[in-house]
């Protein structure tokens, strides 16, 4: 069986390979990086199966939102148009400077958020998660979708000062 | 021969009159002193001299004649040792006692002899004269005294009117002026004695020895005998030309009604044309004669002119002694100017350089009323103000306002050390009050100004304060982007940790690769910190040189771009002097607001280049663009177009550009987006 297939889309290149390094250190996924949104399309165009009638050999993205040229919220939202059909998780690499941007990154479906600085073990337990069973997909975004709905509750019942 | 007696005696007359006259004027016009009174004396018996001479003629009986002129030579002989004595109390001299003796003892010896024969016989007539006296023993004496006295004071008049003391030497000179005129005269009356037949005419110069005395001791310090004489020629001329045109006309016989038309008109010519002719006369004469002279008229109407544009008081008084240097060749001026407290009330008074002061309820200035000399002042005044060495001689103008006295002028003595004349004390009055009009004009505008810089001051630190706030909304524009800045770096970090296990770390490949990336990582994140900061803390002034490009670059790092599209366009590397920090600034700012300019995306064009001796950045966004009715108020504080915005951030552009000795160009088309370009002066 092959191992799946990993994507880390950054613009800042060092710390693409280090979250790179960080999975592959555990041997048991593949990761591709790529440095800007528009590689990163060029990448998913080059992993699909049988034009995408199989789901993308890419099955996990880890996406930073802040990049140049395209950002990453603009890419997920083409992505999901584009790979309507196909299966494609989504992991938030950001800031909690950019909570206010998650509405749309949550409305694209992703599993999950990570802020930036993180703890390795973090990311390699969501990822060893999504990959744990087949339902995972769909029960972590479920998960970020009634966070997203708890702290909506939360800010309407305190107003904004 | 009638006319000449008649002339004789009416001098004669003229002279007792005119003696007594100003003996009694001097006594009473100033305050009594030996001088004063030794004056007055002297006055007095040239007067009885005059007086008797006039009887001895005026009566036509031989002894009574006789007896009278007799009694005129006691007060000839009495007027000899009074006038020197007169001259050494002028002069501050100690007179020699034997001199004196000698001088009285020789003068009461005549006087104990003067009805006998010793003295002189009785003569027969002799010219005009039904009497004159054979000249007696004593009369030889007489003439002896006569000499000693013409040689002392002589002597000692002339050592004074070359002496240093400027106000004295000008005194002497007149008094030897009349008393030679006076000497000369006298002496006339010696040469009937010896049987000479030439009439004592010249007795016609005693009133004038008199008068020049009088006025040297007495108005010499109010009116320049120079003035007087001036003055008196000019009347003369202008008096003898009158008289003249109407000899001329009344000496051909016209009928009466032509003589009355005649005489009418040169009546009429003269009261329009007499003080015109006296002044034109006058003016060129004192003018080249007397230096320093001016003409008060004139001089008070440039000063005033000059006054009329200043608005401050400090200004009024300088353009004030500066004039009185300039015309009446003063030798210093000294200003002092009121110093006032919060409630406009005069504190101090202090020469400019503050050197020296006084307080406003110094005696000095509290007594001041009108102008003053200072020696004229008490004892106790100059005792409390004797450190001030600028007023030793002078003589004070104080200046005052309705408000009270708002300066002083401190004259110094006179260039030519001629006193101040009482031409100049009327200059100086009209002075006063054109000061007092003129510091009651300025006095409102003074205290506008007052509260004016005050405000200004107070706008001045609330635009500080919103500066400093304007940068801290700036900072927090850009503080977004500074957090990822510093995230990236901080994840890289704790990967490069995580990545540590016992393995690795006897590797030291691993281990140089790790510091490596640990060092570079942290210094990254202080300089983000570190030009954070600078930000907030406001800028130093400190200019070094720096490349515009890498400075843009370092700015861009701050900006999240979403939907702009950001294009570089470097050329070359445009250096210029300037304070890193305060340029980051302006690239914010203008960042900030093209970003904002294009909500629903757009193309930030970031051009720079070198043209010729400059460093030029262009900015051109492709957002809503400028209106052209705001175009030129961009740059103003305060002026925004944005709801949210406070209006600073051009105006904190344009300043610091300024500082940097640049410029900055708006062009900008409403829906067509903007440009900015800025010029610095570029060094290689």
């Amino acid at each position: 069986m092959t191992k799946p297939l990993i994507m880390v889309v950054d613009d800042e290149r060092e710390y693409t390979e280090k979250i790179a390094n960080v999975i592959k250190s555990v041997n048991k996924y593949e990761v591709i990086t790529a440095y800007s949104a528009k590689s990163a399309f060029i990448q998913l165009k080059k992993h699909r199966q049988l034009f995408g009638i199989f789901n993308n050999r890419v099955r996990l993205i880890l996406l930073d939102i802040n990049m140049p040229d395209m950002d990453g919220l603009t890419f997920l939202e083409e992505m999901r148009r584009k790979y309507c059909g196909e299966k494609i998780g989504v992991i938030m690499v950001t800031a909690y400077e950019d909570e206010d941007k998650w509405d749309k990154a949550t409305s694209n479906f992703v599993v999950g958020y990570i802020t930036k600085p993180f703890d390795p073990e973090l990311l390699l337990s969501m990822i060893d998660r999504f990959f744990s069973h087949e339902e995972a997909y769909v029960d972590m975004t479920i998960e970020v979708f009634d966070k997203h709905l708890e702290k909506m509750e939360e800010s309407k019942t305190q107003p904004k000062t | 021969m009638r006319i000449l007696l008649k002339f004789y005696q009416s001098i004669n007359l003229l002279n007792a009159i005119l003696s007594f006259v100003i003996g009694l004027g001097v006594l009473f016009s100033k305050k009594l002193s030996k001088q004063i009174i030794q004056f007055s004396l002297f006055a007095f018996f040239v007067s009885l001299w005059a007086l008797f001479y006039f009887l001895a003629f005026q009566s036509k009986d031989y002894y009574i004649s006789a007896i009278y002129f007799r009694t005129c030579m006691i007060a000839g002989a009495l007027i000899l040792p009074m006038f020197t004595e007169f001259v050494f109390t002028f002069v501050g001299k100690k007179i020699n006692p034997i001199y004196r003796w000698l001088n009285w003892g020789l003068s009461a010896l005549i006087i104990s002899t003067i009805y006998t024969n010793y003295y002189a016989f009785d003569g027969g007539p002799i010219l005009v004269f039904h009497y004159w006296p054979v000249i007696g023993v004593m009369s030889f004496i007489q003439i002896i005294l006569y000499g000693i006295n013409v040689f002392f004071s002589h002597r000692e008049l002339f050592k004074a009117s070359k002496s240093s003391v400027h106000f004295l030497r000008q005194q002497a000179k007149i008094i030897l002026f009349g008393t030679s005129l006076g000497y000369f005269g006298a002496a006339t009356n010696f040469l009937l004695w010896f049987k000479i037949p030439f009439p004592p005419i010249f007795n016609i110069f005693i009133p004038i020895y008199v008068v020049s005395v009088a006025f040297a001791i007495t108005k010499h310090e109010l009116m320049d005998i120079r003035v007087a004489i001036t003055k008196s020629v000019s009347y003369g001329m202008v008096g003898v030309l009158m008289i003249l045109s109407f000899v001329i006309v009344n000496i051909y016989q016209l009928s009466v009604i032509l003589s009355i038309a005649a005489n009418s008109l040169l009546g009429l010519f003269w009261a329009f044309l007499a003080r015109r002719a006296r002044e034109f006369i006058q003016t060129p004469i004192e003018e080249k004669w007397i230096v320093g002279w001016y003409d008060t008229d004139k001089l008070i109407i440039e000063i005033i002119k000059l006054l009329i544009p200043v608005y401050e008081s400090k200004e009024a008084f300088k353009i004030l002694a500066d004039k009185l240097i300039a015309t009446i060749r003063i030798k210093n001026i000294h200003i002092f100017y009121a110093q006032k407290d919060k409630e406009n009330k005069s504190v101090k008074f202090a020469l400019s350089d503050n050197s020296c002061e006084f307080s406003a309820n110094n005696p000095l200035v509290a007594g001041l009323k009108g102008v003053t000399k200072y020696d004229d002042l008490s004892d106790e005044i100059k005792d409390s103000t004797k450190d001030c060495k600028c007023l030793k001689n002078s003589l004070l103008i104080p200046l005052f306002s309705t408000e009270g006295l708002e300066g002083v002028l401190v004259l110094g003595p006179k260039i030519s050390e001629d006193a101040y004349d009482e031409k100049d004390f009327i200059l100086f009055r009209i002075l006063m009050d054109q000061a007092l009009m003129v510091l009651d004009r300025i006095r409102p505008y003074e205290n506008i100004q007052k509260e004016f810089e005050a405000n200004q001051n107070k706008l001045y630190k609330a635009e500080m304060q919103i500066e400093k706030t304007q940068r801290l909304a700036s900072l927090g524009t850009v503080a977004a982007g500074v957090a990822h800045e510093i995230r990236n770096p901080l994840g890289i970090l704790q990967l490069s940790i995580a990545e540590l296990n016992p393995q690795n770390i006897s590797n030291p490949e691993f281990i140089k690769k790790f510091k490596d990336e640990s060092t570079q990582n942290i210094k990254r994140i202080n300089g983000i910190i570190h030009s954070m900061l600078s930000l907030s803390k406001g800028a130093t002034s400190e200019k070094i040189a720096i490349n515009l490009n890498e400075i843009i670059d370092q700015t861009i790092a701050f900006f999240v771009f979403k939907k702009v599209r950001l294009a570089k366009d470097y050329s070359g590397a445009p250096k210029i002097m300037g304070n890193p920090e305060e340029l980051k600034q302006v690239f914010i700012n203008l960042i900030d607001n093209a970003v904002r300019a294009m909500p629903n995306g757009g193309e930030l064009k970031i051009k720079t280049y070198i043209d010729g001796g400059e460093s030029v950045i262009e900015v051109f966004d492709t957002g809503s663009g400028i209106n052209k009715n705001d175009l030129p108020k961009i740059f103003d504080p305060f002026f925004s177009t944005r709801q949210d915005g406070v209006g600073l951030g051009l105006s904190i552009v344009y300043r610091i550009v300024n500082d940097h000795n640049g410029k900055i160009i708006a062009k900008s088309e409403s829906g067509a987006g903007s440009q900015f370009t800025i010029k610095f002066p570029a060094i290689i």
